[in-house]
């Protein structure tokens, strides 16, 4: 029985760490937030942070089915978790004001 | 004695990010079948993966907590936890814009955060094999005739 004493703590651990992780998730359900969004980048370089040329794509098919455009435009695609009006919320940017790649609530696609 | 605590300790470790891990995709298993379906090294089975990894991850995980299956859950956790690192790096390399199909926080984490998160169980699980082996020839050696 003592050889169980570890792995019981550690399952017992598990449970309550999915618990705990999915509660603020079922909260942001709720409110509309936490749900995947996906967008195509339609304005020109530069403009990545102009949540209006970001164009909502209606399914993950039209996701994956668009090619990153070849020219100056950096991010093309993006998977966010927020939305508001059919653009994302937020574009995450680094120091040049090009999106990065990833950040914690969102996914983008840059040209290569 | 020691040896076994040891050996105790890091099967529970790796019990616990197991368990964590299936369970979670589990409850997010038509986000994590999504994010499957974008790699493109993954998506012809992504289905397939989509539940066959998290109820391996569950299975080894109940072999890490019966102790006499305990040495094979070392070995499987490690198998499995090369593959993952294998193809982290895969996915580093050739598609790094894309979201990680991880289970819980582990999403959160970046590609490289990830691999490195990954080789820190990678070397618990051999430290534990280790561990395991040497306590087996040293179980051996006292039950052998003198």
């Amino acid at each position: 029985m003592k050889r169980y004493f570890f792995g019981i703590i550690a399952v017992a651990v598990a449970f309550a760490a999915v618990a705990f992780t999915k509660a603020p998730s079922q909260n942001s359900k709720q409110s509309g937030n936490f749900t995947d969004y996906y967008y195509k980048f339609v304005g020109s370089a530069g403009e990545e942070n102009d949540m209006n040329k970001w164009q909502q794509l209606s399914t993950l098919n039209d996701y994956n089915a668009f090619s990153c455009p070849s020219g100056s435009v950096k991010g093309c695609k993006i998977i966010n978790t927020t939305n508001s009006s059919g653009h994302p919320t937020s574009v995450p940017l680094d120091g040049s004001g090009l999106p990065t790649v990833s950040g914690a609530n969102a996914s983008v696609a840059n040209r290569n | 004695m020691k040896r076994t605590v040891a050996i105790d300790i890091i099967s529970a470790i790796l019990l616990l990010l197991l368990l964590y891990t299936a369970i979670s995709k589990f409850i997010e298993y038509s986000r994590f079948k999504e994010v499957l379906l974008i790699s493109p090294l993954l998506k012809p089975f992504a289905g397939f993966i989509a539940w066959s990894l998290p109820l391996l991850e569950l299975m080894i995980a109940v072999s890490l907590f019966i102790p006499a299956l305990r040495i094979k859950g070392l070995y499987a956790s490690l198998l499995l936890l090369i593959i993952l690192t294998v193809y982290l790096t895969y996915m580093i390399l050739f598609t790094p814009s894309l979201p990680c199909s991880c289970g819980g926080v582990l999403k959160d984490l970046t590609w490289p955060q990830h691999i490195l998160f990954n080789l820190f169980f990678v070397v618990l699980s051999v430290i534990g094999i280790i561990l395991a082996r040497q306590r087996f020839i040293i179980r051996i050696k006292g039950e052998a005739p003198t």
